[in-house]
């Protein structure tokens, strides 16, 4: 009982010992808190418009006709695009669109409207640039809209000239419709999609590097006894400033950027803090490893664009091969909080969907905890043994 | 300045191979970004996203449109409902991503042309996966439907199915998707990802490269000392570049339909900016953590600044006017003209000119930078001259 006191009070003084530390550290603190909070309004400003408008189309138009014209016309209109070439040839329309001064192409050939009274066959041609899948899924999408619009018109029009009542002719065009229903974000907006995903990480990368400079500052320390206690400190120290910067983050998503909050923030600030200690173990390990300051920050900044893309956000964990997963969970604890934290935020996911990634987690922090721990002990204890042999 | 340069080059060459640290950060962390982005995207598509159908018809129509989604390799049809109360469940614990949802007497209306509608859901949180489902179930619907609107035509206008056909494809519109036909994930990211860990560890590295011991005391020595760094970094950073391209398209199936010199020529004029930019920041500023940490917020969040994925077109103007002034901007797009167009590097003539200005402007910045400080030879030097005096009292 007098031993379980005693700890309490140690751990009580190591905690007091740590704030007044990271206190006199504004640099560390800057980065812990502000970061967040400033790469959040950064990276959405590059969201805030987040439809695709105006994209630059070049048409080619043989046929010159009414109808022609009328597709033209639809195009133009339409604020998803922007016509801003006219060609001339099929030459000069894909020269136009390997320069990147177009991202469409739209081809009417010749005869086509007569070739359509006629009932001839005959097609408009839509050219769309792949590379930018952003911009040719959004161009390939509204052109469909817009075909589909014109051809029910033209379907109508051959129908009721075969003697169908205008009604009748409208109904069987349309045979049957199909509407679509987009759950949590109906505009499938780039914005709703990323920031809350470049949150997660803002709180990995702050962690990574702070910590981990903070462990080579005080290795020897650390590493001369009650090792875990004086970790869990300092861990918890570094939390109390940027688990509410990742609060702060996400309130700025919303108010600024008007990200739907759904879930519980309860179930987030669970998530956040287990995250915590979890990115905290490579954390350790990667200064007990290199311990020099400069090539930890480095080495931390390095990993951001591979930790993100390999954590499910970018592309999902049931797309990659069976054992990927598994191999980057072992090794990242990213993967069990990245998905989970901007789902539980914007789409109101219940603690129980959730709750296998934070034992995910939890069996993650088991795993290396002990090991960061070893490394600590080995990397520093030899520094702490010599000054003590040295000093005696 | 040539003994400087040359001197300059050496030094960092023996840094890296005394630490290892440079060689990690730009050729073992590029070469893993490599591997892990080609591994985890080999199917390229999105596939067999989990669905829920809830046929509520039960109907020879309904059965066939539901058999055409289970049947298609993009869906996976996981469950099938008999009301629509339990989709929503589905949809809040990941376990069904797209929904189908067919009304009863949906085939009845079909029938007696009264345009009835099915209702398709997607999960919007999970943009790929939406993406992908909303273009191939149009696909799918709009193939069944005309193929239904054939059947009506010809039933009710006693017409022959070729004129019934001709009329169901009044309009009729071909698409193609020029340089990814597949719509593939790997061709779009891929490059652009890897290029952008390389240049960010270009700059990272670069921006603590000036180190004090190295200063010479005649300042106009140090401009060989710069322009060593660049070299170093800029020549390294090429190479690495040069390395992702032949394996992304050896080993991950990303075509190279360009010419190798001209891949080359970007590659190093991008690296030479890239690496300038980090030299620049290296003489400017002296505490080597707060130079990693303002290189690391330049040059890491530049897929997204640069408009890779999502486009400058659709940023605000700031942020337009801003990521002209990064290299990545220049970059980015020409490389996938290069790879995936096979594009000539006479396209790209404006960006390579703009690189090069790039270069010597920053550059010229860093030798400006570099002047101004005080080397340890200085200080050795002013001490020895009594500037040290008070401070050794």
């Amino acid at each position: 009982m007098r031993k379980a006191g005693a700890v309490k009070v140690r751990l009580y003084s190591i905690m007091t010992a740590e704030l007044k530390s990271l206190i006199r550290q504004p640099f560390t603190i800057f980065i812990l808190f502000a970061g967040p909070i400033l790469l959040t309004l950064l990276f959405g400003g590059v969201y805030v418009h987040d439809y695709l408008e105006d994209i630059p189309v070049a048409v080619l138009d043989e046929d010159n006709s009414a109808l022609s014209r009328t597709i033209t016309q639809y195009f133009d209109e339409n604020e998803r695009f922007c016509i801003k070439y006219y060609c001339n040839s099929t030459e000069e329309l894909k020269k136009i669109i390997d320069s990147r001064k177009v991202y469409m192409g739209l081809y009417i050939p010749h005869d086509f409207s007569k070739n359509i009274n006629e009932l001839k066959p005959t097609s408009v041609l839509i050219l769309v640039d792949g590379t930018n899948m952003v911009i040719g899924n959004n161009a390939y999408a509204s052109a469909a809209s817009i075909v589909q619009t014109l051809a029910a018109g033209a379907q109508i029009k051959l129908l009721e000239a075969k003697g169908m009542l205008p009604g009748q002719a409208e109904n069987m065009a349309m045979v049957f419709r199909f509407n679509d229903r987009i759950l949590y974000d109906p505009r499938l907006t780039y914005m709703n999609y990323l920031i809350l995903g470049f949150v997660a990480v803002f709180l990995q990368q702050v962690m990574v590097s702070s910590l981990g400079v903070s462990v080579i500052d005080n290795g020897e320390y650390l590493a001369e006894g009650f090792t875990l206690p004086k970790l869990i400190a300092k861990i918890l120290t570094f939390a109390l400033f940027c688990v509410p910067s990742i609060f702060a983050s996400a309130g700025i998503a919303h108010a600024v950027f008007k990200v739907p909050v759904r879930g519980s923030l309860l179930t987030v600030m669970l998530m956040c803090v287990v995250f915590v200690f979890a990115v905290s173990c490579p954390s350790v390990a990667l200064a007990s490893i290199v311990r020099d300051k400069l090539k930890l920050y480095q080495l931390s900044f390095m990993l951001s664009l591979p930790t993100f893309v390999s954590s499910g956000y970018v592309w999902p964990m049931d797309q990659m091969p069976r054992v990927l997963p598994m191999v980057i969970k072992a090794i990242w604890p990213l993967a069990f909080f990245h998905k989970p934290f901007a789902d539980v935020i914007f789409k109101g996911a219940p603690f129980d969907a959730v709750s296998k990634n934070i034992a995910g987690m939890l069996i993650y922090i088991l795993c290396w905890m002990p090991i960061s721990i070893l490394l600590l002990k080995k990397s520093f204890k030899t520094d702490a043994g010599c000054r003590s042999s040295s000093q005696s | 300045m040539a003994k400087e340069f040359f001197k300059s080059i050496v030094n960092e060459w023996l840094t890296a191979k005394k630490d290892k640290m440079i060689f990690i950060v730009l050729f073992v962390i590029p070469i893993l970004v490599n591997m892990l982005l080609g591994f985890e995207m080999s199917q390229n598509q999105i596939k067999h996203i989990p669905m829920a159908v809830c046929d509520m018809d039960n109907s020879y129509l309904s059965r066939m449109i539901a058999q055409q989604f289970a049947e298609n390799e993009t869906f996976e049809v996981k469950y099938y409902l008999q009301d629509d109360s339990r989709m929503e469940e589905l949809f809040n614990r990941n376990m069904a991503r797209v929904g189908l949802i067919i009304p009863k007497g949906f085939e009845k209306d079909v029938t007696n042309l009264k345009s009835p509608a099915l209702l398709m859901i997607y999960d919007g949180s999970s943009m790929p996966m939406a993406s992908a489902a909303k273009t191939r179930a149009s696909e799918i619907l709009l193939t069944l439907k005309t193929g239904i609107l054939i059947k009506q035509i010809q039933a009710r206008l006693d017409i022959p199915e070729d004129v019934a056909k001709k009329m169901a494809l009044a309009i009729n519109f071909s698409n193609r998707t020029l340089y990814n036909p597949a719509r593939g994930y790997r061709n779009f990211l891929n490059l652009g990802l890897c290029a952008a860990a390389i240049q960010s560890g270009m700059g990272i590295l670069a921006a603590s490269c000036i180190r004090d011991g190295e200063l010479s005391p005649k300042r106009l020595m140090r401009i060989g000392l710069v322009a060593g760094k660049i070299a170093f970094y800029g020549v390294l950073g090429g190479i690495s570049l040069v390395i992702t391209l032949i394996m992304q398209n050896n080993f991950f199936d990303i075509p190279f339909r360009g010419n190798l010199m001209d891949a080359i020529m970007l590659c190093g004029a991008f690296s030479f900016a890239a690496s300038a930019l980090g030299v620049a920041i290296s003489a400017f500023i002296r505490n080597q953590m707060l130079a990693t940490v303002a290189a690391a917020v330049i040059y890491v969040p530049d897929t997204i600044l640069a408009g890779y994925t999502w486009p400058i077109l659709a940023m605000p103007k700031f942020y337009q006017k801003l990521a002209y002034f990064l290299p990545f901007y220049h970059f980015a797009d020409n490389l996938r003209d290069l790879m995936l167009k096979g594009l000539p590097i006479e396209y790209m003539a404006d960006d390579i000119r703009w690189f090069a200005a790039f270069s010597v402007i920053a550059a010229f910045v860093g030798i400006l930078g570099s002047m101004r400080l005080c080397g340890e030879k200085d200080r050795v030097r002013h001490e020895e001259s009594g500037g040290g005096k008070s401070a050794v009292i």
